[in-house]
């Protein structure tokens, strides 16, 4: 199986949803993604910061220091409430995205 | 380097130290495992930069996202989703619109005819008193009795009585035959009400036998004839050739339903020195303060057994209390009015079970979008929300097309009933129609989004998106059939009830009224006795008539002052000569009418036996009479009434002889057991008021209408004459009220088979589309298509006999409520019953086999490629 990149909008979904079981720190949560996307979808560092800060700053998720599980200290993101909402808004844009998509994708002409 | 870099800086190199420690675990050299790190987390200088700046955007972008914004958010997504589906969603506003628009209809009308208080004041406490004959039927009361209810019943705050009256208005404007209303001087006070203008009558102007020549008009009189007159009160009407002074104008509040359209009013003057045997007054009176109808009753019944042993007259009568608004409104219309909104509900919800099947059929084909958005975290509340926002939003709409298809259907309903029906022209789309349609909106609301969110919860707790949309087992089918059965059921009712208002409508509209309606005409003329005694009436109505029966293309004229189905009758007491009883409250109670000759031959009716009468009839001493069958039959049982003697009112009175039998009338009500009915010669007894019946031949009945009066004017100058109208506007008039339930019945029913052939059909049609590939399947391996639209047909046969099981039981029920509307036709008529359920079975098979058939036509190659909507 292919390893895909993610496009913008979707990393922030992924994120959302990453969080929407707790407060994580990055590296938590990049492993997270590759390890419930069944090491498909893989996030790039470069991309998953700049969206941490980008999403921090929108107020869907606040920030705090910890310890993490390796006694660490390490920057850990939480969903607010408008996070949550956020989330579920992302998630049916997205679902109706996909159905979209598959919809065409069923439709498409039979080759002859 | 500010303090946002530092913090970047900690966070990276946290993330980092941390992808070190995973490395290190799986057994790389520690400084290997920093090397590459480092090498994937990238360029560190322009990743801070990008943070930097995406914190700044978002920050920029995004504000605070307020509760609000999520409602209408949830909004937005409803309208795109129902946006997204024209058909689906085109379907669901009109079923609701139907059944909304049909609910506040009725309720608008039933609030206006059945449930708005009469326009009186505390009308709860206004009865009519009535005399009730021996054989139980309501009767009026003579003046003597009414004068000595009046001085001593105590039950009553205020006690009035009225009588109509032909009358002649000469001024203002062309002499006119009218209807004046005789009233005695408490009338506004027993109703509570305060005249528009002017005063009501006093004691002194109601003097016994010498009414004051004073009168009131009525509002609508005021404003149609008079013109809204403001210096009204002090002119003077000339009536029946007397000049009365104008006191008063009549509230407006006082409308139609207790004195019709009757212009004028003038005193009654009750007389307690006129014959107790003369019954023609209608009693209304207002139940005292602290007394209730029981006392009342009991007070009236004593005083009038008092009443009857000291004169000797009426006895073996007795009294009833009946309240206003019964008389008024009429236990029919009430009931009718209860049928129908029932009715109306019961579409409506068959119309709620339609667009709950839709939205589960729905919710299925999107279950994967469920599926998913469940699993991206979305909550099952949120998701509630929005499958809710989808269903109210639907509703509302459904509820504003159906509030403007009540705008538009309240005045074609009253327009269909305004023969009849009482009050029916004040019925409107108000504040509390509209609150009812909001209430109504409300409840589908409910009833139509719970079906897709209970599905939601099965769903939710069931298979996972991959598996969700070939699930075998699927309680939201079982649901969705329990619906279709349910409306199948419903449309049993429906059809049930309009068959059989149709049979009962049907045998009424059969009924022989005893005259052929077709080819008349009917005109009323007035002979004021002013101007014409009773000597000049005989001499001035058999020139009228033969001057009329010149006319082309008449064929014979006749005249009666009671004109059929005009409401208003005469009543008496005779007995055979022969078996006359010794007391006159043992005479057989009678209706009675003076009519000319021609009159049987003008209204069609059959002469049984005899003859009728001639112009020398009443001439002289003898008194000839014709009389209905039935009171032939009751007074000489199998024998020849030819030559026999009646005895009039009492055992002193003239002796009549019957001359000849004439069918039976039903004029007064067409379902009712005919009237006993005498006719006397109008040469005896030569009444002011007549109706001239006119029977044509094919000519044009318009020509006529326009050359009859001319014709009489020149005969008798100023003999004022009535509308011309016709008997069979009569007799449609007296079938308006079950005529206007069955319309607006079987316009229901329409719309509720529809409605349950749209939902089974749909329902079939799913079915098929689900099992294709069982369906291919089983085609491949070589099953017959006929074999496979039986399998397909047969739970549909399950869901339609089930509903027509629960539906008879409804309808039984049902039935039995309509029992009151009907006229000779059971409740559990068999033939109704047998077309509905045929009609049900027919309809239902139909809305099977369509789309049944269709997975004949499935190709086995479909069968891996289904789940297509």
């Amino acid at each position: 199986m292919t390893k895909r990149d993610l496009m913008q909008g979707t990393l922030d979904l992924l994120i959302l949803r990453t969080l929407s079981g707790g407060a994580r720190h990055g590296y938590q949560i990049a492993r997270a993604i590759k390890a419930s996307s069944q090491d498909v979808l893989q996030v790039e560092e470069g991309a998953l910061y700049p969206a941490l800060h980008r999403i921090e700053a929108r107020g869907w998720i606040e920030a705090s220091w910890g310890v993490s599980e390796n006694n660490r200290r390490a920057k850990f993101y939480g969903l607010t409430a408008e996070g949550r909402e956020a989330l579920e808004d992302n998630a049916r844009s997205w679902a109706e995205y996909v159905e979209a998509v598959s919809r065409v994708m069923e439709h498409a002409p039979e080759a002859s | 380097m500010n303090p946002g870099d530092r913090e970047i800086d900690a966070e990276f190199a946290a993330h980092l130290a941390h992808r070190v420690d995973d490395l290190v675990a799986q057994g790389w050299d520690r400084e290997e495992a920093e090397a590459k790190a480092r090498e994937e987390f990238g360029d560190l200088q322009r990743l801070k930069a990008e943070s930097r700046s995406a914190r700044a955007r978002g920050r920029k972008r995004f504000g605070r996202a307020s509760r609000l914004d999520g409602v209408l958010h949830d909004l937005r997504f409803a309208a795109r989703q129902l946006r997204r589906r024209p058909g689906f969603t085109a379907t669901a506003l009109a079923t609701l619109a139907v059944g909304i628009g049909a609910t506040v209809t009725i309720a608008s009308l039933v609030k206006a005819v059945v449930l708005d208080p009469l326009p009186f004041d505390e009308p709860d406490r206004l009865v009519f008193v009535d005399m009730v004959t021996p054989e139980g039927a309501r009767f009026s009361v003579s003046e003597p009795v009414f004068v000595d209810w009046e001085r001593e019943l105590r039950s009553f705050e205020s006690i009035t009585a009225l009588v109509f009256r032909g009358a002649t208005l000469r001024s203002p404007g062309q002499p006119r035959s009218i209807t004046s209303a005789n009233v005695s001087h408490r009338l506004l006070d027993v109703l509570g009400l305060e005249p528009f203008v002017g005063r009501g009558f006093t004691a002194e102007e109601d003097q016994a036998g010498q009414p004051a020549r004073v009168a009131m008009i009525s509002w609508e009189s005021w404003r149609t004839d008079f013109g809204s007159d403001p210096s009204i009160v002090g002119s003077l009407l000339n009536l029946d050739g007397a000049l009365h002074e104008v006191v008063g104008v009549m509230p407006e509040r006082l409308g139609k339903m207790l004195t019709g359209t009757t212009p004028v009013f003038v005193p009654l003057g009750a007389d307690p020195t006129l014959d107790r045997e003369d019954h023609y007054l209608e009693v209304l009176a207002r139940l005292a303060d602290n007394t209730d109808e029981a006392t009342a009753s009991a007070e009236l019944a004593s005083l009038q057994l008092r009443i009857s042993e000291l004169h000797g007259v009426d006895l073996g009568w007795t009294t009833r209390l009946q309240p206003a608004r019964a008389r008024l409104i009429g236990p029919t219309v009430e009931r009718a009015g209860w049928v129908l909104l029932a009715a109306a509900a019961v579409l409506l919800l068959m119309a709620c079970v339609n667009v709950a099947n839709l939205l589960m059929v729905r919710a299925t084909t999107r279950e994967t979008e469920m599926s998913l958005r469940q699993a991206l975290g979305a909550s099952r509340s949120r998701m509630t929300r929005q499958l809710f926002t989808e269903s109210a939003l639907m509703a509302a709409g459904g509820g504003l097309l159906g509030v403007l298809g009540a705008y538009t259907a309240v005045p074609l309903v009253r327009r269909l009933g305004a023969a009849r029906i009482p009050r029916i022209d004040e019925a409107v789309v108000d504040t509390s129609a509209l609150l009812i349609g909001l209430g109504v909106v409300g409840v589908v609301t409910l009833a139509c989004g719970i079906a897709p969110i209970v599905q939601l919860r099965w769903r939710s707790a069931g298979p996972s998106i991959g598996t969700a949309r070939r699930g075998a087992s699927d309680p939201a089918r079982r649901v969705r059939g329990a619906l279709v059965s349910m409306q199948v059921a419903m449309t049993v009712v429906l059809l049930v009830g309009t068959g059989l208002l149709f049979r009962s409508f049907e045998a009424l509209t059969s009924v022989d009224p005893g005259f052929r309606a077709e080819g008349t005409l009917a005109l009323s003329i007035n002979m004021p006795d002013d101007t014409w005694d009773w000597r000049a009436r005989a001499q001035i109505v058999p020139e009228v008539m033969e001057a009329v029966q010149g006319l082309p293309g008449v064929t014979a004229v006749g005249a009666t002052p009671v004109a059929p189905f005009s409401g208003g009758g005469l009543a008496n007491f005779v007995a055979p000569l022969d078996r006359m009883p010794d007391r006159a409250s043992d005479f057989t109670p009678v209706h009675w009418r003076t009519v000319t000759p021609g009159f049987f031959e003008a209204m069609g009716m059959e002469q049984l036996a005899g003859r009728a009468f001639r112009s020398d009839d009443g001439a002289g001493d003898a008194s000839p009479v014709v009389i209905g069958r039935s009171l032939a039959e009751r007074s000489w049982p199998g024998q020849d009434a030819i030559g026999r003697t009646l005895v009039w009112g009492d055992p002193a009175g003239s002796r009549m002889t019957v001359v000849g039998v004439v069918e039976d009338l039903r004029d007064v009500q067409l379902g009712e057991t005919p009237p006993m009915i005498i006719y006397r010669p109008y040469r005896q007894i030569p009444w002011a008021t007549m109706t001239m019946i006119v029977r044509y031949d094919g000519a044009d009945p318009a020509s006529i209408a326009a050359g009859i009066r001319p014709r009489i004017a020149e005969v008798v100058p100023g003999l004022p004459i009535g509308e011309v109208s016709s008997l069979t506007d009569n007799l449609h008039r007296a079938v308006a009220e079950p005529r206007f339930n069955l319309q607006i019945l079987s316009g229901f029913a329409l719309s509720g088979l529809l409605l349950g052939l749209v939902g089974l059909y749909g329902l079939t049609a799913y079915d098929v589309r689900k099992r294709v590939p069982e369906i291919g399947i089983r085609l491949s391996l070589g099953a017959r298509p006929r074999s496979v639209m039986a399998l397909v047909m047969k739970d549909r046969i399950w869901t339609t006999a089930a509903g027509i099981v629960v539906g008879v039981g409804v309808a039984v029920f049902a039935a039995r409520r309509l029992e009151a509307l009907l006229y000779e036709v059971e409740p559990l008529d068999p033939v109704t019953w047998a077309t509905a359920i045929g009609l049900v079975v027919a309809a239902s098979a139909l809305a099977t086999y369509v789309p049944a058939r269709g997975a004949m036509a499935v190709q086995p190659s479909h069968a891996l490629n289904a789940d297509t909507d």
